[in-house]
């Protein structure tokens, strides 16, 4: 059995990368009025105050995640090593776990052509089907086959994705209406969760 | 059975709280003859004026004004009576502040105030983003939904940033919204009929 390089052990590390979610963070409003004088903050006016209207954000997170090249869902773990020559599914998501549209989201992922070729016409994703927080092999199951569309490989927003192999050092892949490399706007439904995936050989 | 009598109790009270807080308060007069003069005069009859404390409402609508995530106070038009929202960081959204004139007469010198937390936490406001609704004839009624107010006032009269001289109804400074003749940031003194609703909308991005 042939064993990888150490150097393809990295770049999957670098491939299971994933950003810790900032926390929620609220912002208070309140509207005052009154008549013939300023509204005071006491609300003992003549207008009745709105009362705080409490909004919170939170910074959403984008993961990234390795899969073997079949239906069962298989992750590589961080860390993992494989044959050269391997056919490998990435598979990039966002949980939008608000209660609002993500709206106009954009994706970059860079693939070093040195280390991984990338599958032609392997693009897929999916939007709609599957819920907040629900388990990685429930999204990799909804976007690998499914509910999920294909996507082409070309540049135009007649589809959301679209892949560059002629960029080096890497292979520029983009979602959304990225501005260097625009396809259709991504917006990902409130508490969905959106995931795309393709396949990649490790050279 | 005393546990029962104090539920009750305690459920009356708090009818009675929220009757007392929305329900109109009249005052009757009446003009009589104080007497001593060449001619007896009947009274005058009852002349009863009743006031409602006006209310002022926020709203927070998604960023294209398609749908409201959340009000104060709650509308059940909205979002099912939500008062709090959780949205993607960056998100737009828009703020529509208005009042209903369920009185028989029209409001004079009405002034609006709303401080935005432009905190790291709070809101980014978007530059010449304040529109108001039509404070005349045209404006929406006080019987109109959330939803006709929002139409109305994205559809209705920009307003500049600028206080002017004052130029509008509206402005935005630092991160304060007045409306009307707001001692500390004035604007044209704001008045509109009864039985209309005047609001105002303007955008911001959440941080």
């Amino acid at each position: 059995m042939r064993i990888s390089d150490k150097i393809v052990a990295g770049f999957l590390l670098a491939a299971l990368l994933t950003l810790s979610p900032s926390p929620v963070r609220a912002a208070t409003n309140i509207g005052r009025a009154d008549l013939g004088a300023d509204p005071l903050a006491t609300d003992t006016d003549f207008i009745t105050d709105s009362g705080p209207l409490v909004i919170n954000s939170t910074k959403l997170a984008v993961m990234k995640k390795a899969f073997t090249d079949d239906a069962s869902g298989t992750e590589i773990v961080s860390g993992s090593s494989v044959v050269k020559g391997t056919i490998v599914k990435f598979m990039i998501y966002l949980d939008n776990s608000t209660n609002a549209q993500a709206t106009d989201v954009r994706f970059i992922d860079l693939m070093d052509l040195t280390a991984f070729t990338y599958q032609a016409n392997s693009l897929r994703w999916n939007n709609l089907v599957t819920a907040s927080a629900a388990p990685v092999a429930t999204i990799f199951t909804d976007t690998n086959a499914g509910a999920s569309l294909a996507l082409t490989d070309a540049i135009s927003n007649a589809d959301v994705g679209s892949v560059d192999v002629t960029q080096v050092p890497n292979a520029r892949i983009t979602f959304g209406a990225v501005t260097v490399q625009a396809n259709a706007q991504v917006n990902i439904p409130a508490g969905k969760i959106v995931s795309f995936l393709y396949r990649a050989r490790i050279n | 059975m005393k546990t029962k009598l104090r539920k009750r109790a305690v459920a009356a009270a708090t009818g009675l709280l929220i009757l007392t807080a929305v329900s109109a308060r009249g005052a009757s007069n009446t003009a009589t003859d104080p007497g001593g003069g060449g001619v007896s005069l009947a009274p005058s009859g009852t002349v009863t004026v009743n006031s409602s404390a006006l209310q002022l409402v926020k709203q927070v609508w998604n960023g294209p004004g398609t749908l409201c995530l959340a009000s104060q106070p709650a509308d059940a038009t909205c979002s099912g009576n939500a008062t709090a929202v959780t949205v993607p960081s960056g998100t737009g959204l828009q703020f529509l502040i208005f009042v209903r004139n369920t009185s028989d007469v029209a409001l004079t010198d009405v002034r609006f105030q709303d401080l935005l937390d432009t905190s790291a936490s709070g809101f980014s406001y978007t530059g010449g983003s304040i529109k108001k609704t039509p404070n005349d004839a045209t404006a929406p009624l006080d019987t109109d939904t959330a939803a006709v107010i929002h139409t109305a006032a994205v559809s209705g009269t920009a307003q500049s940033d600028a206080l002017g001289a004052p130029d509008d109804y509206a402005s935005f400074v630092g991160s304060t919204l007045t409306v009307g003749a707001v001692s500390s940031q004035a604007n044209l003194s704001l008045g509109f009929p009864s039985h209309k609703s005047f609001g105002v909308i303007f955008s911001v991005t959440k941080k």
